[in-house]
């Protein structure tokens, strides 16, 4: 027992809450696909409703680091440990939406052929589910070197991604009247992209918690890759020629960095809070 | 930053007790420099070496060499008044001398003959105003000390230490009396005193390093385990020892 066991105790219920959320998220996932593979849409109305459940335990965390902040006054290790805790549910509750905006295109589907069998996706659905547990675990163990091997996945993800997204413009070029059925996958396929480039996310407020900081800041992964942005701008095009999906889809903003020494790096895509495909 | 005080290869012993080993520091210039540790890690011995305060202590030894703007405190040619001039002190406890007001800020002055070369009224507004005690106490500079409050009294005694215009200003522990108003209070007049004046402040209070100074160093057993910006001792120390000490897990 440490001079500091009951505040301790309280870091653990901390470590046991985000996790039991990153388990709630990962279902929600999970589900979201088999929602979509079987078509079942009182399981994606399940999940739409359980997706409360995230939220309400996203908030708790949240109100927890506050109390501990102001009645601990953490420092150091404690205090990254506190201020990434927070961050990492953020990411995870937003994880949580993608995965009830999938249920959400389900429902809207209705009883509608799906356009082509589903293959890549629940492919990238089942690497950034491994991404996902995999960064749970870095962050359980506050492992930052196996943290920071996880974005690298990142890329399979966004293949799969960019050959969905090719495949559903050809679709729809050969005969428009599939656009409104090749939006809906798309927009699924959208939606497990953004999930995995959360995981990177976590991986990112692990390493932190565990080293300093310039070993997140630089290593950030989506400074070598632009295709996820392109695809999103054409993305954009599209949803206009689609009655009702103009709101489905996001703009990404230039964002320039600035390091704490005042050295800008280079301009990074970042994305507005807003982001992902907002059914709701 | 100008360098103004530098420690180099510092050993303290109290008879063959050694009390600080081999410490080597920068304190800069109109900057505020806390020294965290837990009770007997040597950071009041070291403070006090600062203005040769353990002088006076039979049977202590030191050896390595502190600077001040460059020259030896402890050469022989040292006038020590003149140094404890320079770099002037706040302890713990208010302790104002059993006088007026007026007559506490005049001590040092009057002492040194500063009084002579201007007006000591002068001298003792600019100090209480210095340490934001003016508007408080000037109606009244003949009240006795001691009817203060004691977050009135640090502050006076603030004033005293900064009436004979030092360059440094060492405080040990200069809140442990306090209550957290009168503990702000101070902490706030650091923060302007630090325009003016060098200040090494001594503290059990991690809190109070982390929100009242621009460097920290954490003693422990008589050494120097780590010395950095603040900002870092407190988010991301280099030391783990550092890290358990203001994470509460040691000491």
């Amino acid at each position: 027992m440490t001079i500091r066991s009951a505040f301790d105790k309280e870091l653990q219920e901390l470590r046991d809450n985000v996790l039991r959320l990153g388990g709630m998220v990962d279902a929600a996932i999970g589900l979201s696909i088999q929602a979509l593979k079987e078509r079942d849409q009182v399981l994606a109305q399940q999940i739409i409703a359980d997706d409360d459940n995230i939220n309400e335990l996203r908030f708790k965390v949240e109100e927890d680091c506050v109390r501990l902040i102001a009645r601990q006054q953490p420092a150091a290790r404690d205090l990254r440990f506190i201020v990434a805790a927070m961050n990492i549910v953020l990411d995870l509750e937003r994880m949580g939406d993608h995965a009830a905006g999938i249920a959400t295109i389900v429902v809207r589907m209705g009883d509608e052929p799906l356009l082509k069998p589903l293959i890549d996706l629940p492919r990238m659905a089942r690497i950034s589910r491994e991404m996902l547990q995999a960064s749970l675990d870095a962050f359980l163990s506050e492992n930052a070197q196996q943290a920071m091997c996880i974005p690298e996945r990142d890329e399979e993800v966004d293949q799969l991604y960019n050959q969905i997204f090719r495949e559903l413009i050809s679709y729809m070029v050969e005969d428009p009247r599939t656009v409104t059925r090749a939006m809906y996958l798309l927009f699924c396929a959208h939606n497990v992209e953004r999930i995995a480039d959360r995981v990177t996310n976590i991986c990112e407020r692990v390493a932190f918690v565990a080293t300093l900081p310039g070993a997140w800041r630089r290593s950030h992964p989506r400074q070598a890759r632009t295709s996820g942005s392109a695809d999103s701008t054409q993305l954009q095009g599209i949803t206009s020629l689609v009655p009702g999906t103009s709101d489905l889809c996001f703009q990404p903003q230039e964002v320039d960095h600035l390091l704490e020494d005042g050295t800008q790096v280079e301009s990074d895509r970042m994305y507005p809070v807003g982001d992902g495909v907002a059914f709701k | 930053m100008v360098e103004k005080i530098q420690v180099h290869n510092l050993h303290f012993y109290y008879g063959d007790k050694p009390a600080l080993l081999d410490i080597s520091m920068i304190i800069r210039d109109r900057q505020i420099t806390a020294l965290i540790g837990p009770s007997g890690c040597g950071k009041s011995t070291f403070l006090r070496c600062l203005n040769r305060m353990n002088d006076t202590i039979p049977g202590v030894r030191l050896e390595g060499r502190v600077l001040l703007d460059g020259q030896d405190i402890y050469a022989p040619n040292t006038n020590v008044v003149d140094l404890r001039q320079r770099v002037g002190m706040v302890f713990q406890r208010p302790n104002p001398f059993p006088q007026s007001i007026f007559d506490n800020v005049a001590f040092g002055p009057r002492v040194l003959g500063m009084h002579r070369n201007g007006n000591l009224a002068g001298i003792v507004e600019e100090s209480l105003r210095g340490a934001a005690l003016w508007d408080e106490v000037k109606d009244d500079l003949g009240q006795d000390a001691l009817s203060l409050s004691l977050g009135q009294q640090q502050r006076l005694c603030i004033a005293r230490a900064i009436a004979v215009k030092p360059e440094v200003i060492l405080m040990d522990e200069p809140c442990s009396a306090l209550d957290p108003i009168a503990t702000l209070e101070v902490e706030e007049l650091m923060q302007r005193l630090k325009e003016n004046y060098s200040i090494v402040i001594v503290t059990h209070n991690m809190q109070q390093a982390a929100r009242a100074s621009d460097w920290t160093g954490f003693f422990w057993l008589g050494e120097l385990v780590e010395f950095g910006a603040t900002q870092d001792i407190f988010t991301r120390p280099s030391q783990a020892l550092t890290e358990n000490y203001i994470t509460g897990r040691a000491g």
